[in-house]
């Protein structure tokens, strides 16, 4: 039985290039603001590609090399932010081992030490007192300060902050505030446009290009509903996942039905609607 | 009436002497009439002159004389006289009238006739003396020689008296009917009828009373002793059946009765029972038909009732009238058919059963289909009811006009549901698929660069030369507008098709059964005449794709060259542009072709001839036959009627595309205006010059059109509202005057010339339509006025002692910035102490706690609060102290001037507000007490907030006056404004939350409440179409409410109505809301609500 891979921040490496296709010129933006050091803002609903393309990000920046101490290293550094995430949890804290005290990293001084690109995700999440601790970080003064341990680290020169966010579910009282935001080049995200959207479901899924193709129809469709119940529209990765079903012999009609329609709303009369999109491009 | 001598002094002596005659003579007929006499005669002699005693009591006399049985009448006659002699209208002269009745009866019943002494006193002092005489005539018609019917009589006389009130005089004509009808049976029956009808009919309303005494008629005539059995099942009604239900039950019941006793009863049995499987909101109506259908048929009738939850179980209730109208059909015809069909025995009810069942009605899909079309073209694409005299469409089929699309309201086609619901599915697709394929964008700019080439000759350069760009202007350039429509629309449709099949595979499977079964019924080709019948063939293919039958060779030539015509538009890439030209191409052969039939074979060969073979560039043939055909070079048309008339698809419809532009141009006006009235936003001036352009251009279009009359009327009236936006009145009018001035105007309209008052729209809930009514509230922000600050002051000093608490109650409640929470598993430091016990632990060989850590939680508090305070006419009423009662609703609307639309529309001014009275304390002096106290408390815990009041009179006139903003100071303005607070008009709701939203929007706090403070339920004159109905203004408010929760707003309704919790539940839903009895205790409450609201 295979076994789950434990692997630590040191070790996790993103070995492969990951598949990603360019809608508009956000590879270019974001190879000029890395040039910059400048921090990145991405901006996009959930499923639009947002994780795949700072991963795709990092590993063309690094491609699989050694670290400069000659150690292999993490080029992208995840933190999922939610609720509780308190900003030692993203510096790092005492912990007790033994009878001793022993400081531990937190995964942003990871980043900062190693030159890693440090990836907040969904950052709207994290209480507004946390966010603050990277805004030394992310101006002109890269440097994070470690009160605790009486320190100051300067950033290392290949760190890159970088934030997400989802502006469409978000209510207004968990925006983001101002002296954050405007800390941060802002690249936008969406679902990308058919054409794309099925080479991408066809690559994720092993589709063929015709299923992917009725598959981004799908998802264009059932988007154009999104003020009816529907919080946001079908994601990329909702249609990847369909394709993923189809491909494992499950009939397109059902496949959609547990994948998108019953995925994505609850709304009886919507998912009927949805149903009907459906029949009619499968 | 004389009085002689008062009643303690002893009588006369010619008194005493006449007493002791009569009763000399009395005793010696009978003991208990003299008793009577000697009892009655004290009290007679004070009011009675002695000639007048003599004649009272020799009356006596004659009554006991008239058998042998009557001294007991006369022993009542002495009993009653001193009580009627009391009565204020009866006089000694009516002694004889009342005697001759009671004679009458004698003569017949002497037990009759006691009764009738005795009780009728009574009936002269309730009802009068005149009616006296129809009350024992009544009385009479129940006598006769049966003894019995003597204790019948005398029954009557006491219990009409009971009965009386809930008959009438009038009414029991009726009751006595039933009486004598019965004790022509059993004299028994009609007893117990008569001693038990006041409890029987009490309960009853005045219509029931009416139907049950009939139905007791009709039960009486067939069998008599059914109704002791009837009465109890009324009983038993009262509590299990609606009122408005038992209406048309004993509707049915009297027809039944009308035949049978006994079936009235079995049915009046088994109707609880079915009438509780069915839903009560479906009761009343079905049974309504049950009693349209007993007038015809009642055995019919009752097997329907009876069969009623069998039917419910086999088609949903919306679905059985129309089963129940083809019912009815039936039983006119027959009634035994009739009976057998709502028993659902015969063929024809479960032919109907199952085609109801396979019928799809477009009600219950709408939504769906909305939805539907609005996936497939990414627009607001609305699907209604096909009306058939829109203009748009001639003939009852699908059809869109830009906005909506039209479709039938039911459709039964198929043999089952499933397929009928795949009609509507593919008929919408269709009619999406102009929009998605872009049939509307058809330009003639962009037919020239797509093939102006390959246009023919004649037209090419009327094409390349047109002002014009739309579709109407592009079938103008033909000598026959109308065929050159039929043409591109046939290619057109094909087109839509063609892609919608390729691009929906799902659909495809759908569409082509549909398609084949719409040409399985198309006429044979030979039959019509050669220009219809390639018309025809063009149908065929740009439905199939092929003509099926066999062709002549001449043909067959024509098919070939349409066939290559239309594989223009079977191809993914193409346009409406290529529709048009394929439509141009096909046009001079079909146009020379005869709409004739059989004669001159030969042209038409020789047509199929040059078509055929011809060597040199197709084009220049066209060029050729183009020209030949607009020439006129035709053979005249023997056929009558339109010569291009071809029968369409039904699932294709009849949308006139050119129409379509038209109006989708004009909704793009419409929208243009609408977004300059959108929040008062100053109008952009090139928003402006595009308007005007647009506009200017309208009215070329109208111009342009030949039948201008016919056609500008249709679309001013097809687009919904639009004549109805002020604006675009005014917009109209200048443009007609001097368009110079319309930005003026504009400006004007907007209120930006007038910078104080702010002018907001609001769309606003209308549950009837199930939408929203777009723009439908002007809501004026205005400032109450300024007031000085008196009236807050005077509120604090009464309150001084109270606010101090209040300010200590709330700064508890605010929370430290930081609390430690210590003893954790994790967590950001490490908790000193435990750490330490650790340790020690670990030393003393105990097992150590892992709870060593500490966190610190920020506890911010960050609330930001909106006051809306109803200031409506009603809050004028004054508090009374600890009474709950009050007004639950505006009354000024009632008033006459509030209810003339042209005095609210503008007419004069506006209603002036009712004048503050002076004395006691008023609900909105309360509200406002109420509001400084929570200011009170709120400056003291430092949460943000702001206070609103609103009223208006009518839906352009909502007024929301603004007392705090809130980033204002709580300063001497505000509270001099808080003292200006003065009732005013109505209660609108709906835009006053809407406005007090678009506020708590703009704050930035994680908690923002809104607090309505109110004492009634939303109501303004207009709002809604019936005024007398609450509904409206609630489902609106409900809905306003929603949208607060959708924005993250928590709404919360303080009212001091007391009826509130009937309607606020539904409107608030079930915790978002407050009744408050005691009016007096608004202001603790509000407190006290506030603070649960905001802390955590």
């Amino acid at each position: 039985m295979a076994k789950a891979q434990e692997q630590t921040y040191k070790e996790y490496r993103i070995r492969e290039e990951p598949f990603y296709i360019a809608v508009e010129d956000e590879v270019e933006i974001f190879n000029a603001a890395y040039e910059a050091r400048l921090p990145l803002l991405l901006k996009g609903p959930t499923g639009c590609g947002k994780t795949r393309f700072i991963e795709y990000m990092a590993y063309m920046l690094y491609p699989d090399e050694e670290g400069d101490d000659g150690e292999a290293f993490s080029q992208l550094i995840t933190v999922a932010c939610h609720e509780d995430l308190t900003a030692s949890d993203l510096v790092g804290r005492y912990l007790l081992e033994g009878e001793e005290t022993v400081w531990i990293d937190g995964p942003l001084t990871k980043a900062v030490k190693t030159g890693a690109i440090c990836y907040l995700d969904e950052i709207v999440e994290a209480r507004k007192d946390t966010t603050v601790v990277i805004h030394p970080l992310a101006d002109h003064r890269r440097i994070l300060s470690i009160e605790k341990r009486n320190q100051v680290i300067e950033a290392h020169p290949d760190f890159l902050m970088a934030i997400s966010y989802n502006p469409g579910y978000q209510s207004v009282f968990k925006d983001i505030k101002q002296s954050t935001r405007q800390r941060f080049v802002s690249i936008e995200f969406d679902y990308p446009p058919a054409d794309i959207e099925k080479e991408i479901i066809s690559h994720e899924s092993g589709m063929d290009i015709e299923v992917a193709a009725d598959l981004a129809k799908l998802g264009e469709k059932v988007r154009n509903l999104k003020e009816h119940g529907l919080e946001e529209g079908v994601s990329t990765r909702l249609l990847i996942y369909t394709g993923q079903l189809i491909a494992g012999g499950v009939n397109p009609l059902r496949a959609c039905q547990v994948a998108i329609t019953n995925t994505i709303t609850d709304e009886k009369e919507v998912q009927k609607a949805i149903d009907e999109l459906v029949s009619t491009v499968f | 009436m004389t009085e002689h001598g008062s009643s303690g002094s002893p009588l006369d002596s010619s008194y005493q002497e006449k007493i002791a005659q009569v009763s000399e003579r009395l005793s010696s007929s009978s003991f208990r009439a003299d008793v009577e006499f000697k009892r009655a005669s004290t009290a007679m002699a004070r009011v009675l002159s002695l000639k007048e005693f003599e004649l009272w009591a020799n009356l006596g006399f004659e009554l006991g004389n008239i058998s042998g049985r009557s001294w007991d009448c006369a022993t009542e006659y002495f009993k009653s006289s001193p009580i009627v002699m009391e009565i204020e209208v009866f006089a000694f002269l009516d002694l004889h009238q009342w005697v001759g009745h009671g004679k009458e009866l004698a003569a017949i019943s002497a037990e009759a006739a006691a009764s009738y002494f005795k009780h009728s006193p009574r009936f002269i002092n309730e009802v009068d003396l005149w009616s006296l005489d129809k009350w024992v005539q009544l009385g009479r018609r129940l006598l006769d020689d049966h003894w019995k019917s003597s204790k019948l009589t005398s029954a009557y006389f006491r219990t009409s008296l009971e009965c009386l009130p809930i008959f009438g005089l009038k009414g029991m004509e009726e009751w006595v009917k039933v009486a004598a009808a019965l004790s022509s049976h059993s004299h028994d029956v009609g007893q117990r009828f008569l001693e038990d009808s006041r409890l029987w009919f009490a309960p009853l309303t005045d219509a029931e009373r009416e139907k049950v005494l009939q139905i007791s008629m009709a039960m009486a005539a067939d069998d008599y002793t059914s109704i002791p059995k009837f009465f109890p099942l009324l009983e038993l009604h009262q509590k299990k059946v609606k009122t408005e239900v038992r209406k048309p039950l004993y509707e049915i019941c009297l027809n039944i009765a009308a035949q049978s006793a006994e079936d009235a009863l079995a049915f009046l049995e088994s109707a609880p029972l079915v009438l509780s499987r069915i839903e009560s909101k479906d009761q009343i109506h079905l049974a309504a038909l049950g009693s349209k259908l007993s007038d015809i048929s009642w055995e019919a009738a009752m097997e329907y009732v009876n069969n009623l939850p069998e039917i419910l179980a086999t088609l949903p209730a919306h679905k059985v009238p129309p089963w129940f109208e083809a019912g009815m059909e039936v039983t006119t015809e027959n009634a035994h058919a009739g009976t057998a069909y709502y028993a659902m025995e015969s063929r024809r009810s479960q032919e109907e059963i199952t085609r109801l069942q396979r019928t799809v009605h477009l009600e219950d899909i709408n939504r769906l289909l909305n939805l539907y079309a609005e996936g497939l073209t990414a627009r607001k694409l609305k699907i209604k009811k096909l009306e058939k005299e829109s203009g748009l469409s001639a003939t009852a089929l699908p059809t869109t006009d830009g906005e909506y699309i039209q479709l039938p309201d039911k459709v039964a086609e198929y043999e089952d549901y499933t397929k009928n619901f795949k009609w509507y599915k593919v008929a919408t697709a269709h009619q999406a698929g102009y929009y998605e394929y872009d049939t509307f964008c058809f330009s003639i700019r962009a037919l020239k660069e797509t093939g102006l080439g390959e246009i023919p000759r004649g037209l090419r350069e009327k094409v390349a030369r047109s002002e014009r760009n739309d579709l109407e202007g592009f079938f103008q350039m033909f000598n026959e507008p109308s065929l050159a429509s039929m043409l591109f629309r046939l290619m057109e449709d094909g087109r839509v098709d063609y892609l919608l099949r390729t691009n929906y595979r799902g659909l495809k499977r759908d569409m082509l059964p549909i398609m084949e079964h719409a040409m399985a019924e198309r006429p044979p080709l030979r039959s019509l005449t050669p220009r219809r019948a390639a018309l025809e063939m063009l149908l065929h293919i740009t439905t199939l794709g092929e003509v099926r039958e066999n062709l002549d060779p001449a043909s067959e030539v024509f098919y070939n060259f349409i066939r290559g015509e239309v594989q223009r538009v079977f191809d993914a890439d193409a346009t409406v542009s290529d529709s048009a030209l394929a439509a141009a191409r096909v046009y001079p052969l079909i146009k020379k072709l005869p709409d004739m039939k059989g004669l001159r074979r030969e042209i038409i060969e020789a047509l199929a001839e040059r078509l055929g073979n011809y060597d040199g560039d197709i084009d220049e043939l066209l060029d050729m036959l183009l020209a030949e055909a607009e020439a006129g070079d035709t053979l005249e048309d023997l056929e009558g009627g339109d010569p291009y008339l071809l029968d369409v698809l039904e699932f294709r419809g009849d949308t006139k595309p050119e129409e379509v532009q038209k109006l989708m141009k004009l909704k793009e006006i419409k929208d243009n205006i609408d977004k300059l009235n959108e929040h008062g936003v100053p109008l952009p001036l090139d928003l402006l010059k595009e308007l005007l352009k647009m506009g200017a251009e309208m009215d070329i279009i109208g111009m342009d059109e030949e039948d201008l009359d016919s056609s500008s009327g249709l679309f001013i009236t097809n687009i919904d509202g639009l004549s109805e936006i002020p604006a675009y009145k005014k917009v109209k009018e200048m443009l007609e005057e001097e368009p110079e001035t319309l930005q003026q105007l504009l400006y004007g309209d907007m209120g930006i010339n007038d910078p104080l008052e702010s002018i907001y729209y609001y769309d606003e809930w209308d549950h009837l339509i199930d939408d929203y009514r777009s723009k439908w509230c002007k809501l004026k922000e205005l400032s109450p006025g300024d007031g000085d600050t008196q009236f807050v002051e005077e509120t604090l000093k009464d309150n001084s002692e109270i606010i101090n608490v209040i300010r200590r109650q709330f700064q508890l409640l605010r929370p430290e910035m930081f609390r430690k929470v210590k003893k954790l598993e994790s967590g950001e430091e490490i908790d000193i102490d435990s750490a330490i016990q650790a340790v020690i632990d670990k030393r003393c060989n105990l097992t150590p706690s892992e709870k060593v850590y500490q966190r610190r939680d920020k506890r911010e508090r960050d609330v930001s609060a909106l006051f809306l305070l109803d200031v409506s006419a009603s809050t004028d009423e004054e508090v009374e102290k600890n009474t709950p009662a009050l007004p639950t609703a505006d009354t000024s609307w009632k008033d006459d001037k509030y209810s003339n639309p042209g005095y609210a529309r503008g007419g004069g001014g506006p209603p002036p507000p009712p004048e503050p009275s002076k004395k006691g304390k008023r609900i909105i002096d309360i509200e406002k007490e109420a509001l400084i106290l929570m200011a009170e408390a709120l400056e003291s815990i430092g949460d943000e907030y702001a206070v609103f009041g609103f009223s208006g009179y009518g839906r352009d006139n909502v007024e929301f006056f603004t007392i705090k903003e809130f980033p204002e100071r709580y300063s001497d303005k505000v509270k001099g404004r808080i003292g200006a607070i003065r009732p005013q008009r109505s209660t609108r709701m709906g835009p006053a939350i809407r406005h007090a939203i678009s506020k708590l929007d703009k704050a930035d706090s994680r908690l923002k409440l809104l607090i309505l403070l109110s004492d009634g339920y939303p109501q303004d004159f207009d709002y809604g179409k019936d005024r007398t109905s609450k509904e409206y203004g609630i489902e609106d408010t409900a809905k306003a409410l929603h949208e607060a929760r959708e924005k993250n707003i928590h709404p919360f309704l303080i009212t001091v109505d007391p009826a509130g919790n009937d309607y606020l539940k539904d409107m608030c839903g079930k915790n978002d809301y407050m009744v408050i009895e005691k009016v007096s205790s608004l202001p603790q409450e509000l407190l006290r609500t506030y603070r649960t609201l905001t802390y955590r």
